[in-house]
């Protein structure tokens, strides 16, 4: 739905890059036969050719969710100077108009670079509110919208932690996504202060022939479970009667790969550790990514051929109420303290995180193999708005 | 030109139009016409006059001359986009977007009022002043015309809205309502929102009655 307007024009301008295999995001290996305009939403073109390409802002849902990943994704997490509901309305304005605006390829208003917005490239401006902050104006906080717990494995670093709000841009024009940022920070300099930016990116190109997700820095095929788009109502779509339905919940952890360490294992182990061929993507006794994962099959003598520990079991989901949208991005801060300060933010989309996300990440916690070369150094969750129509703002519904 | 506090400005002003004896009764039928090149402050309240509304007009001329007039409150053709306004604490601020007149009939514009935010709002231009070389604020001496089918844009460094002396903050996100009225008296309201702007800071030249004083208007913070 959030994709519609990408239609004939992403048809055409993605002919060429189609056939070149550039493709990224979830849709693509969910398109079913037919679907022929979802499958060309989804190709990331070579650098330029979908510059004009938007994606819709009104709608039920909030646009940068459903949205095939754009290459370039900065999360902002922003204090309110003066937490009221008055504030709220305030912020809620200002990020429609220039989301409204922005993503469609116009300036934002008093925008002194109008020229820079010119070139959309999929931009998506995306709200979100966290719990304590709906608490401290006095609005009712969602039942979905849980404190996440700490994990045993966690060392988090209160300079990524929780904040008020959250806004996420996405691109595939790097200078696009700087300039929106800059317009929305500027816009709400006087009512915000800014806490952090985490900035990520994928490639644009898939992690495994035919995939459908990019590949982490460790080399992972990263995302390839996730919901098709016609199981989001179930997966990510909050559907109860609370001014929340229509919006989501983001639980965003920068995860820290230790890959001076990682470097000391030799691929065999690497891949035991996952569960997958890091070629293929393919599970472990598989051929292809998307072949389903047999957690019940053993070797010659008996043991799992998929180990307990494996990173693909443990993060398994059983049910459709488990399950989570992923939506991760890499980032590279560079070196820090003489090693790699790189690694994965990863951000999951639910419905209902007590339900998903949080059991899924104590299971992660208590066995996953992959801990030994993950640490999670940042947490934060934050109830994506409900999208919004012509005439309204983001967060009005929670008055 | 000598600098003056944005406050000080507004307040002179002020004073200079709203405490002199100009408090003309107007009436149906009072008619008068400025002068033309005349520079006019146009203030005034809506009336009962025989069961009709009224919007009382009150002209004041530069440099002394002053009439009133009572025009029939209607609604304006003009149509307005992309309102906003300078967020700022105190001192002067300025609204800017698209206006349109969609009739086959050229539309003037007289003046503008934001009570809320001002006692006093008029519309401005930006023009060189010869004596300094200094982009300069200026009153426009016949307000705006607008012809038939055209769109003009009020923005920074151009034509504007001007809020002189703010009784209150406009601040971001905030709905700036704002009344343009014609020279028929026909108003057009709308809101323009604040907008974190750092620019819009040209001097105000305010002409021969207020010869000497000038300032720019305020930042936002």
């Amino acid at each position: 739905m959030a994709n519609s307007g990408i239609t004939r024009r992403g048809l055409f301008v993605a002919g060429g890059a189609a056939l070149a295999g550039g493709a990224t995001g979830y849709v693509i290996a969910n398109a079913q036969a037919g679907e022929i305009e979802n499958v060309t939403q989804v190709l990331v073109e070579p650098a330029g050719t979908n510059a004009k390409v938007s994606v819709p802002f009104y709608g039920a849902h909030q646009a940068g969710i459903d949205t095939p990943a754009q290459i370039y994704s900065k999360f902002i997490g922003l204090n309110v100077v003066d937490p009221t509901q008055d504030s709220m309305v305030a912020i809620g304005r200002i990020l429609t108009d220039d989301a409204a605006r922005l993503t469609q390829g116009e300036p934002a208003l008093g925008d002194t670079e109008p020229e820079v917005a010119a070139n959309p490239s999929r931009l998506t401006i995306t709200a979100g509110v966290g719990r304590s902050f709906l608490q401290k104006i006095g609005v009712e906080v969602p039942e979905v919208l849980v404190e996440i717990p700490p994990f045993k494995t966690d060392a988090l670093n209160p300079q990524w932690g929780q904040t008020d709000i959250m806004i996420q841009i996405g691109s595939d024009d790097p200078l696009t996504l700087a300039h929106a940022q800059r317009m929305v920070t500027k816009d709400l300099s006087t009512l915000t202060n800014l806490v952090w930016i985490q900035e990520g990116f994928i490639s644009p190109t898939p992690g495994a022939e035919g995939s459908s997700a990019s590949r982490n820095l460790m080399g992972q095929v990263d995302g390839t479970v996730n919901p098709n788009l016609n199981e989001f109502d179930d997966v990510v779509w909050i559907d109860d009667s609370s001014w929340a339905s229509g919006g989501t919940v983001l639980v965003l952890r920068r995860i820290r790969m230790m890959m001076d360490d990682w470097d000391m294992l030799d691929r065999g182990a690497k891949e035991i550790v996952v569960g997958r061929s890091l070629e293929t993507g393919a599970p472990i006794g598989g051929t292809s990514e998307s072949d389903p994962v047999d957690f019940n099959a053993v070797d010659s003598i008996g043991l799992p051929v998929i180990p307990r520990d494996a990173h693909i079991r443990v993060a398994h989901a059983a049910t459709t109420e488990e399950m989570i949208l992923r939506r991760p991005y890499s980032y590279d801060a560079g070196i820090s303290n003489g090693i790699a300060d790189m690694g994965l933010l990863f951000a999951a989309y639910t419905k209902n995180p007590a339900k998903s996300y949080i059991p899924m990440q104590e299971r992660v916690a208590e066995s996953d193999a992959m801990n030994r070369w993950l640490t999670t150094i940042g947490s934060a969750a934050y109830l994506i708005l409900p999208g919004v129509g012509e005439e309204d703002f983001l967060g009005e519904v929670m008055f | 030109m000598k600098k003056q506090s944005m406050t000080g400005i507004a307040m002179s002003v002020a004073l200079a139009l709203f405490m002199a004896p100009h408090a003309v009764q107007a009436h149906e039928g009072t008619h008068s016409t400025p002068k033309a090149g005349a520079t006019c402050d146009m203030t005034g309240k809506t009336e009962m006059v025989k069961k009709k509304k009224y919007r009382t007009v009150n002209y004041v001329c530069l440099p002394n001359s002053k009439w009133s007039q009572a025009l029939p409150v209607s609604k304006s053709d003009l149509t307005t986009k992309d309102m906003w306004a300078k967020a700022a604490n105190t001192g002067m601020s300025a609204a800017f977007g698209l206006v349109t007149n969609p009739t086959d009939k050229d539309i003037r514009v007289i003046g503008a009022r934001s009570p809320k935010y001002t006692s006093f709002a008029q519309l401005h231009e930006v023009v060189m002043d010869p004596a300094t070389n200094q982009m300069v604020m200026q009153q426009r001496p016949e307000g705006l015309l607008i012809k038939a089918g055209e769109t003009i844009e009020l923005k920074p460094g151009g034509n504007h809205i001007m809020f002189m002396g703010l009784r209150q903050p406009i601040t971001a996100g905030a709905l700036v309502p704002i009344t343009l009225i014609g020279s028929k008296g026909e108003t057009l309201k709308f809101t323009a929102m604040g907008k974190v702007y750092a620019g819009a800071n040209e001097e105000y030249d305010s002409g021969d009655m207020l010869s000497g004083m000038s300032s720019g208007m305020s930042s936002s913070n």
